[in-house]
């Protein structure tokens, strides 16, 4: 194990993640067998004050779930001058088997605690607990994956060795490699991509805006909202690196997050992710709009969820079309 | 109307120090009438003013308020209930010193964001009600006990509650201030509000206007409400 401090506070984080997350999901196993809002039971009551209290520390939880990712993505990339071979976070991830593992968990889990705090908000609004249920089953799919993410991590960082020889993210998302996600990625011809990218963003702003003003249409821009999300990484790896680095053959995802590049990774994952969960939570709450106690506040959530998504994807959009119109590449 | 089904309310639960307060207490309080629950000190009558002021929730049971379940609703819910359908006069007037009386009166309707000026004329209006115009820039420590009283009456009634909720209102109070309650009580009840008091003193419960008055002895109802 490297003692450094962000491997401490991201094993810290994972441990008081995971903790509560199982007391929660122990205390959620309650409520789905118990719960009966008719009953004024002693142990009905119970729960009643109780999830109050473990809903408002999951709020917290979650949110450090979020900031868990780019933790660890700024970890890696922190620690990337104490390997052979590393020039950036992609090859920090590459130091042992866990790397890439441990980061597919963090962005999954980023998506399922961010549509938890989404689903939270929205049982918070009704005055009779409304989707309480569905929020601790919800809770009972993501404790697990935040367990097992919990111990790759730990496996990853405490298997970190500084006399390995890794790649670096030249070799690992190159496109003139044959094998590996990353390569294979890199090897999708740019100028396709290109069209592919933005006629997803234009299905997903349109379906998007149409949602917002129709209030039709939810699930299919739930849907829009991941596939915009998907393409827009591998878009990130295919052809938005090249016009950042400007060089044709540079395609690493994590290099766009240093100070070189003016850390804009990080603003470009931020309104990513906030677009996808934000998109696929307005989506998914469509499923519940006709509930009694939140008939006369989930409109207007699902809205001002809707429009922070397209709000999101447009900038993403844009961001990504200013840094092609200024880069010095021509491809 | 108020009903209570099944009302427990258990205190320190689970340790040596555990006491019930309220067993299994049942009730339905009319509204627009005047109910006084009486019984002697430990009786669990202000525990169980408290439960239906939505200010503290029972171990078990329910509380519906106009046919509306409330005990399960959350704490912003219930806040809300609190702020607007109920006026608490407790025993002593807990006025805030330092502050004017008009200040005090208006303090509990700056949540629900009735603007400045309104809220004053209500304020003042409310103090000219209870004799006490004179008195709405003086400091709180300069009233006498009868005044802060009727200060903290004025002060219940500012969000305009549909039930005045009084816990042992003429305690501090003399012969004379307590009559004199008793006749802002009756004015409420003419103007249709629910009063329910809590009290051991004969001057209260033996009054004309009072409706009904329900005996608590040992955290349960002694006669079954009519």
């Amino acid at each position: 194990m490297i003692l450094h401090p962000t491997v401490i506070a991201n094993l810290l984080a994972s441990y008081v993640s995971s903790f509560m997350v199982v007391y929660a999901a122990y205390f959620g196993a309650q409520i789905i067998r118990h719960w009966d809002i008719q009953s004024g039971d002693e142990l009905q009551l119970t729960l009643e004050r109780k999830t109050y209290l473990i809903s408002t520390l999951l709020g917290f939880v979650f949110a450090l779930q979020l900031l868990s990712l780019f933790l660890f993505v700024f970890t890696a990339d922190t620690l990337c001058p104490l390997f052979v071979g590393a020039m950036c976070a992609a090859g920090t991830l590459n130091v042992n088997a866990f790397g890439y593992p441990t980061l597919v968990l963090k962005i999954v889990n980023f998506i399922l605690a961010g549509l938890w705090l989404v689903f939270n908000h929205a049982d918070n609004q009704g005055y009779d607990y409304p989707l309480i249920k569905k929020k601790y089953l919800l809770l009972a799919v993501i404790a697990p994956i935040i367990v097992v993410e919990m111990l790759i991590e730990s496996a990853y960082f405490l298997d970190m060795k500084a006399d390995v020889i890794t790649s670096c993210c030249g070799s690992l998302f190159s496109s003139e490699k044959e094998g590996g996600l990353g390569s294979e990625i890199a090897s999708l011809p740019a100028k396709p991509m290109m069209w592919v990218f933005y006629g997803t963003m234009l299905c997903a702003l349109i379906g998007g805006l149409f949602f917002y003003r129709k209030g039709k249409g939810g699930y299919l821009y739930a849907g829009l909202s991941l596939a915009a999300f998907v393409i827009a990484l591998v878009s990130i790896v295919s052809f938005i690196s090249l016009y950042i680095y400007e060089l044709p053959t540079h395609h690493c995802p994590f290099c766009i997050i240093m100070e070189d590049y003016h850390y804009i990774g990080y603003l470009l994952y931020m309104l990513l992710f906030g677009a996808v969960v934000s998109g696929i939570g307005a989506g998914v709450l469509m499923a519940f709009i006709e509930v009694e106690s939140l008939k006369r506040v989930l409109g207007a959530y699902i809205s001002r969820l809707t429009l922070a998504s397209v709000l999101l994807y447009a900038a993403f959009t844009a961001l990504v079309t200013y840094q092609i119109l200024v880069s010095n590449l021509v491809m | 109307m108020i009903e209570l089904v099944n009302v427990k309310k258990v205190f320190n639960a689970g340790n040596p120090s555990e006491f019930s307060a309220l067993n299994s207490v049942n009730l339905c309080i009319a509204e627009n009438h005047v109910t006084v629950l009486k019984g002697p000190s430990g009786s669990g009558k202000t525990t169980l003013l408290s439960i239906v002021g939505c200010m503290s929730r029972p171990s078990a049971g329910r509380v519906k308020l106009n046919g509306r379940e409330i005990t399960s609703l959350p704490e912003r819910f219930l806040t809300d209930i609190r702020r607007k359908t109920f006026g608490f006069i407790f025993q002593q007037p807990n006025l805030i010193k330092g502050i004017s009386v008009l200040e005090n009166v208006m303090l509990p309707a700056y949540p629900l964001g009735e603007k400045r000026s309104q809220l004053r004329i209500k304020a003042l209006h409310g103090l000219n009600e209870l004799n006490l115009s004179s008195k709405a820039n003086a400091k709180v420590e300069w009233l006498s006990g009868g005044e802060a009283q009727r200060v903290s009456i004025v002060r219940a009634l500012i969000n305009d509650p549909g039930i005045i909720i009084a816990d042992e209102p003429t305690a501090h109070l003399d012969t004379k201030l307590s009559y004199r309650f008793m006749e802002i009580i009756e004015k409420f009840k003419a103007e249709g509000k629910t009063v329910i008091i809590t009290s051991h003193d004969p001057l209260v419960y033996e009054a004309a206007m009072v409706d009904r008055v329900v005996n608590l002895r040992d955290g349960r109802i002694e006669d079954m409400p009519a």
